[in-house]
């Protein structure tokens, strides 16, 4: 077999985990292929990030260039593409980012190679390259076979390979990549700040979370009730603040902060996998939900099958009976 | 909409706010307009609805969504109509019910209000459970489906799916069996009764179930129906007949009084306990019906029957009417009326609260929670309370689990599962609507899909699409690459200034299409768009990076964006929004008009199988009744020292 390809992401001076966990997994397919793994990092310096990789890969292709200062996926696909022709490799691995959102899809289009998104497991079976994909809000896993072809694009979904250390000394390549090309049919205005208010979830022992099954903002009121016996903040998954429930500074999840508190108390929150990456650092975690389905239950520590209006009532009385006790 | 289109026009002014629609019977109080009684402000009360009606059908004030609120925190209970002592009493909450009209048919509503009423459309039922699930609380009671019997027992929506209303449900189906009535059940056939859709003001929704009930009912010649619920009740005595449907309707209570009457029920095993009565609006107020339970509950040995103060004509509505046993718009305080009706009920020191209706059940038991008053006071519908005196034990079924994958191991089991727009699908239209609204243009909307899917076209033409396209091929589980190839062929036949998809779709998620058809058309693009502002040549937008930041662009158009949830709030699309949208003509094309022959839609990436995710860790469950779950949990968190 042909040699994988891992792309490694930096935003903000840091590789993002996801590339290590990716590079983790390319490592582990490498090395039953007998194949070697090339790392390409992109940037307008790449070296710190280069010889972080090379601790995984056989090879690292670092492309340098002054406009490469963000991350920006038009330039990438040019980079990507021209490489995998060059290079022909048998796969492309990318963290499923926002990023890979913007440039797998394109990027595959235009090398008319087959792409699998947001997989949660890829294995090789007798040559074949094989993904699995989680479906149906969690529900189901589809496992996809690829067309005969050169190259297939996976993107990895976050939070799902372990990061494995590596041990290799890759050797670092050095690209110099000349644009003709001026991309002003989208410019990049810059980072937007997010909206800052009081509160700061990250630092909270106690969580108590809600989901979309709280069905009013009237009723944030009683889960307050309960954070408070407990001395601890309100956050919630993103319906609550899609609906503006809650403002987005207490949103847990991917698209929003990644928290480690002591107690997590999930209410009807299903648990989707972009909610549990931010909050499965959690000491304990307790859901409490009226569909015995729910992926949250695989997380969590204890469980309560049942409605929560019914629940948080008697709950946040039975914790200050206790506490007076 | 404008005031003058508002069909009480000539009659909204006379109301001058003099503040007697709040009264209960001694005018001493004010607190007897449940919505009152929650928030103590003029705004939530009749009066203040009407002003503030006035003032935004004639543009003193703009709709918002704290208007909105307050018209929809209206629990329908008839309070203020039965104290009004103006002529013009008898249209006021009409009134009401109108305005509430007016925001269902330009979509914008609550979002709960809006929740409720979709799920009413899919599933025909508020909770958005499965039809097929329906006929589940039956299992094992040996209840039949209706075929030729005296009685239809019409279970409503709460009976058949709140567990504990399910309960009820069952009891009360044992109690007629025992008595020896002819009744059946419709089971998953069974429709969503309408009545408070009505009352929330989606006419033609109302309209539609109440056709089709009638139609059912005479299809199988039923000629008398006894309700679980007074909402059904209302919904078929007063209203089924301007849709010809003349039954014979009756709520349960009144069935019972009669067997009673006519010595048919053994209550002989009694029922130890004082009991105080909350008397339902929509049998009491709303149908003169006071009587026929107090008969049944002092016929019953060993129950003593005391009042409370607010009875009758004057009972304290639960605050589940109107919908807000769902929509919950009184909910979360010590004044929300249902914890005040529970406080009040025990100040009688009766141990039971009687009610004769599954909402009022359901809102005072969790009351009653809420007040910490397990040990003291218990909600008992009236059927369970008889069920016992006839020596009856009622037993429960547990819910299964949703999904289940099909034979072929291709696909997952659909029947049960109804389909929408996609969540994603939903805000890019809505950002299309009001870019349309701000900027003028005209949108088409585009689908690939089989023939059912002109359903999902069908809801898009209603939210405000100009034209529908549906492209008729199965796509699913296939590769997203074909889809986005008959996509990119289809819009690249059409002038566009700006393509918007949803950033994934809830099924599959791959997030690939919009992304995709962008290179394919060789247009700009951009994913995960969560602003958007549009110029004349470019458009400003920003999208979404992990962990809260966000980045921006400039694009130049024509140009492609993948939405993302909480762009924006979507509108409610109507009933009546959907029917017009039916007279709007839909294209249908198949891959081969457009040029595309089957060799070239050949998925590179192929599904092999499906299969349910692996068991793993699961969590430790508490079980058993509420107090004692929680219970256990508290102590759990205290012994992990977590306060």
């Amino acid at each position: 077999m042909s040699s994988i390809f891992v792309m490694a992401e930096h935003r903000n001076q840091a590789l993002a985990d996801i590339s290590l966990q990716t590079l983790s997994k390319g490592r582990q397919l490498a090395d039953q292929a007998q194949t070697e793994l090339l790392a390409v990092v992109i940037g307008k310096d790449t070296t710190t990030y280069a010889e972080k990789v090379a601790k995984w890969a056989d090879k690292v292709i670092a492309v340098k260039n002054d406009r490469l200062e963000e991350p920006l996926a038009e330039p990438y696909q040019k980079i990507l593409a021209f490489l995998i022709k060059e290079r022909k490799p048998k796969i492309v691995l990318m963290g499923h980012t926002s990023l890979a959102m913007d440039l797998a899809p394109p990027l595959s289009v235009e090398l008319e190679c087959p792409l699998a998104t947001d997989c949660t497991d890829i294995s090789l079976q007798n040559g074949d390259v094989i993904v699995t994909r989680s479906i149906h809000n969690g529900k189901v896993n589809a496992a996809y076979s690829f067309a005969p072809c050169d190259t297939v694009i996976i993107t990895t979904r976050i939070g799902e390979f372990p990061i494995e250390e590596g041990n290799r000394q890759g050797q670092i390549e050095e690209i110099d990549f000349p644009f003709e090309e001026e991309f002003n049919y989208k410019k990049f205005e810059g980072y937007v700040a997010q909206e800052v208010g009081g509160v700061d979830i990250t630092q909270a022992d106690v969580l108590v979370s809600v989901g979309r099954g709280i069905k009013d903002k009237e009723n944030i009121e009683m889960v307050q009730k309960l954070a408070e016996v407990l001395g601890g903040e309100v956050s919630c998954s993103r319906p609550v603040v899609d609906y503006g429930w809650l403002p987005s500074e207490r949103q847990v999840g991917l698209s929003g902060k990644t928290v480690k508190p002591k107690l997590y108390l999930a209410l009807a929150i299903s648990g989707s996998f972009q909610h549990v990456a931010g909050m499965k650092s959690a000491k304990m975690t307790v859901a409490i939900n009226k569909d015995a389905g729910a992926p949250i239950f695989k997380v969590a520590d204890f469980g309560i099958v049942d409605d929560l209006f019914k629940i948080v009532p008697i709950l946040t009385r039975k914790i200050a009976e206790l506490k007076d006790n | 909409m404008t005031l003058a289109d508002y069909k009480y026009a000539d009659t909204i002014h006379r109301c001058f706010r003099c503040g007697y629609c709040k009264f209960p019977v001694n005018w001493m109080d004010v607190n007897n307009c449940p919505a009152y009684a929650r928030f103590r402000m003029e705004t939530y009360s009749c009066g203040g609805r009407l002003w503030l009606t006035r003032a935004w059908l004639s543009g003193e004030i703009d709709w918002s969504d704290h208007l909105a609120e307050i018209l929809y925190s209206c629990t329908a209970c008839k309070n203020c109509e039965v104290k009004c002592p103006l002529r013009f009493n008898v249209d006021i909450l009409n009134m009401i019910i109108a305005a509430k009209s007016e925001m269902v048919e330009a979509g914008r509503i609550p979002s709960s209000v809006k929740k409720f009423l979709e799920n009413i459309q899919r599933q025909g039922n508020p909770y958005g459970h499965p039809r097929v699930k329906r006929g589940e609380w039956m299992e094992g009671t040996g209840i039949e489906p209706y075929q030729g019997h005296d009685f239809l027992y019409y279970v409503g929506c709460v009976g058949s799916y709140d567990t504990r209303a399910q309960e009820v449900a069952r009891a009360l189906g044992k109690v007629m069996q025992k008595a020896g009535v002819s009744f059946g059940v419709l089971g998953n056939d069974e429709n969503c009764d309408g009545n408070e859709v009505n009352k929330l003001g989606e006419e033609t929704l109302f309209e539609m179930l109440a056709e089709e009930n009638v139609a059912q009912f005479k299809k199988l010649g039923i000629q008398k129906v006894v309700t679980l619920s007074p909402h059904s009740y209302n919904a078929m005595k007063n209203d089924y007949p301007m849709f010809n449907g003349d039954f014979n309707v009756m709520h349960y209570i009144q069935l019972l009084d009669s067997l009673l009457g006519d010595d048919r029920l053994d209550i002989s095993g009694g029922y130890n306990a004082t009991v105080t009565y909350h008397d339902p609006c929509f049998l009491g107020r709303w149908n003169n019906e006071y009587e026929a339970p107090r008969n049944v509950l002092k016929a019953i040995p060993g129950i003593q029957l005391i009042e409370m103060e607010r009875n009758r004509d004057s009972t304290l509505c639960c605050g589940g009417g109107g919908g807000n046993f769902y929509i919950d718009l009184l909910g979360g305080s010590e004044r929300s009326p249902a914890r005040i009706r529970v406080r009040e009920a025990h100040a009688t020191g009766a141990g039971i609260l009687a009610v004769a209706c599954p909402n009022c059940l359901t809102m005072f038991e969790d009351a009653v929670k809420a007040e910490g008053l397990e040990e003291e006071l218990a909600v008992r519908d009236v059927s369970e309370i008889v069920a016992e005196a006839c020596g009856i034990r009622v037993c429960d079924t547990s819910e299964a689990d949703a999904i289940k994958i099909d034979s072929s191991q291709r696909d997952i089991e659909k029947s049960g599962l109804a389909f929408k727009i996609n969540d994603w699908d939903e805000y890019a239209l809505e950002a299309a609507l009001q870019l349309k609204e701000k900027l003028g243009g005209t949108i088409t909307a585009v689908t690939v899909g089989p023939q059912e899917w002109n359903d999902i076209l069908r809801r898009a033409l209603a939210m405000g699409a100009d034209t529908g396209i549906r492209i008729d091929h199965d796509v699913a589980s296939e590769d997203p690459y074909i889809v986005a190839l008959i996509l990119k062929t289809v819009i690249q036949r059409l002038p566009h200034d700006l393509v918007l998809f949803g950033a994934q779709s809830e099924d599959f998620g791959s997030g690939q299409l919009g992304a995709m058809v962008a290179e394919m058309l060789g247009i700009p693009h951009a994913t995960l768009v969560v602003s958007l502002e549009a110029e004349e040549n470019e458009i400003h937008i920003s999208r979404e990076l992990e962990a809260g930041t966000l980045e921006s662009y400039t694009i130049e158009l024509p140009a492609l964006l993948t939405i993302h949830t909480g762009i924006n709030q979507p509108r409610y699309i109507s009933l009546g929004g959907i029917k017009k949208a039916m007279e709007k003509e839909l294209q249908v094309m198949s891959p081969n008009d457009l040029g595309l022959s089957v060799d070239m839609l050949i998925p590179m990436v192929k599904l092999k199988r499906l299969e349910l995710p692996p068991k793993g860790k699961e969590a430790e469950l508490i079980t058993g009744q509420p107090e004692a779950t929680a219970g256990q949990l508290a102590k759990t968190l205290k012994e992990a020292g977590i306060f």
